[in-house]
């Protein structure tokens, strides 16, 4: 079936509503692309069944909308695959759909499939032992980044319009980063964990992935079932953090001029930046121990939950407690300093020029440690304040790739991310967006 | 035949030689928890945090609960 889809889902709707489009024709078109680039990139784990005679509910927000989400939401009948060889009997099938699913299918949505993550979700690549990896569609060559993998290669690709994951030390960020397109990670408690397999409860948020802006605001409205709350850009303050940041001069020569054209004013977060992420990394490396405690001692979990599960299991008990204990000072101590004059933080995300699978995959030839370390760098923190953040490309690098920043606002407080990364979009990548690419060979 | 001969070889393996990698293993993996221990200690300690004995319970003890009702404060 050969049609162009629009390229964002308020333009999809607007066509499906004047009768440009009809609901049957884009329905088809979004399947047979899904099965088509799924396969070719890797990036689906289980295909899901899609009524093409369903008809075009002009009154439902997300009506004939394509997605399909991280495999680690309960769908009603099937339990989540979590990236793993089989079902290890650790999970029961579950009798309703996770509640972020089930407002998406609720919205109209079109739940195209399961795409394949970063196994039990604790990676920063997309790599995986036991199912096939899923391929960048930017080249073949490059790493995909984790645990929400298949989310950001069927975004980045046009298999769908968006694609729901989870973010616990940067696994909504990461993938959107390594693809070129745009990750917004949830203020805690914001979206409901419930039917999502945990990994470190304190820290998981749902998070969105899409190619612009306006789509990420159409999925973040239809699960939060909130009205969009409007953002004047213009009265917007902004502060950016780059003195003591390390960032390859690649990136640097990048950025820099971005946040200067925003007349922000400089920070120092350093020290916030510091504590905050040793003290996620406590709480993460804990809870990922009490939770999976029965699998790692079985044997039965991988590999980077072993890793992590084992140091968590040995650490002192009052760690954790401690670490959660101090949360609320902390992101007090951060809110009540980094926001005294500023709506919304451009901070780091980035370090350095997207990284090949022969750097930072395990096993690689050329694996270098501080490669993968360094595409979680600035991430966890953020989890252990709660805070949301949106991954977003601002620019190409010498070699042509995509270089990303994030943009971080006060706890609940998406839509000033929104609002800024809306008036980003149009300045540095134009209207629309992102577009689809795929330069894997079929 | 072949799948015979391979079974037979692969229950040759000297005892001693698995046990030893066996505590190899472990040995390894004891090495790398102490020092992951040890990198998040000295973390702790340059963030002004000195976790060494657990604080006494005092009146902050509900604080993990206090920053999920601090966060609703912006809702």
């Amino acid at each position: 079936m050969n049609i162009t889809l629009p390229p964002t889902i308020p333009a999809l709707r607007r066509e499906l509503a004047q009768g440009n489009l009809d609901y049957a024709t884009v329905v088809t078109h979004q399947r047979e692309q899904f099965q088509r680039l799924g396969k070719q990139l890797k990036a689906v784990t289980h295909y899901l069944p899609v009524d093409v005679n369903h008809g075009f509910d002009k009154n439902s927000p997300l009506s004939g909308v394509g997605l399909a989400h991280k495999d680690i939401f309960d769908l009603s009948g099937r339990p989540p695959g979590l990236g793993r060889r089989q079902n290890l009997g650790d999970t029961t099938t579950p009798t309703s759909t996770a509640s972020a699913i089930k407002a998406l299918d609720q919205a109209g949505a079109l739940n195209l499939g399961t795409l394949t993550m970063a196994e039990d979700a604790c990676a920063a690549t997309g790599q995986t032992a036991h199912l096939p990896t899923a391929l960048n569609p930017l080249g073949e060559h490059l790493a995909v980044g984790g645990s929400s993998s298949g989310s950001a290669v069927a975004v980045a690709a046009g298999m769908v319009y968006g694609s729901l994951g989870t973010d616990t030390a940067g696994s909504v960020r990461i993938p959107a980063m390594t693809c070129g397109v745009m990750g917004l990670k949830t203020t805690h408690g914001l979206i409901s964990n419930q039917g999502v397999a945990p990994l470190s409860a304190s820290l998981d948020s749902v998070g969105a992935l899409a190619r612009s802006v306006q789509d990420l605001s159409c999925l973040f409205g239809a699960v939060t079932q909130d009205r969009p709350v409007e953002a004047d850009t213009a009265r917007l303050r902004t502060a950016f953090w780059l003195d003591g940041v390390s960032l390859d001069d690649n990136i640097r020569t990048v950025v820099e001029p971005i946040l200067s054209g925003f007349g922000s004013a400089s920070l120092d977060l350093s020290a916030h930046e510091h504590r905050a992420t040793t003290l996620q990394q406590i709480v993460m490396i804990s809870e990922i121990g009490l939770h999976h405690r029965k699998r790692i001692f079985s044997g039965q979990a991988c590999r980077q939950v072993i890793d992590l599960g084992t140091v968590g299991l040995a650490a002192p008990e009052h760690w954790l407690n401690e670490a959660l204990r101090i949360r609320r000072r902390c992101a007090q101590a951060f809110i009540e300093d980094a926001f005294a004059s500023a709506d919304v933080l451009v901070l780091p995300l980035q370090v350095a020029s997207l990284p090949g699978t022969d750097e930072v995959y395990t096993g690689a030839k050329n694996f270098e440690p501080s490669k993968l370390l360094a595409l979680h760098r600035y991430c966890g923190w953020l989890n252990y304040l709660g805070l949301p953040a949106l991954a977003l490309p601002v620019g190409v690098d010498g070699q042509g790739l995509p270089v990303s920043i994030q943009l971080v606002a006060k706890p609940f407080h998406e839509h000033h991310l929104l609002a800024l990364g809306q008036k980003m979009q149009q300045d540095l990548l134009g209207e629309n967006g992102i577009a689809p690419v795929c330069h894997i060979q079929e | 035949m072949s799948n015979a001969s391979q079974t037979s070889k692969e229950t040759k393996v000297n005892p001693t030689k698995a046990m030893l990698s066996e505590q190899e293993l472990i040995n390894k993996q004891q090495r790398r928890v102490e020092k992951s221990l040890t990198r998040l200690q000295s973390a702790l300690a340059s963030a002004g945090l000195d976790w060494t004995q657990p604080t006494p319970e005092t009146a902050e003890e509900n604080e993990s609960l206090a920053f999920e009702q601090y966060l609703a404060t912006f809702r």
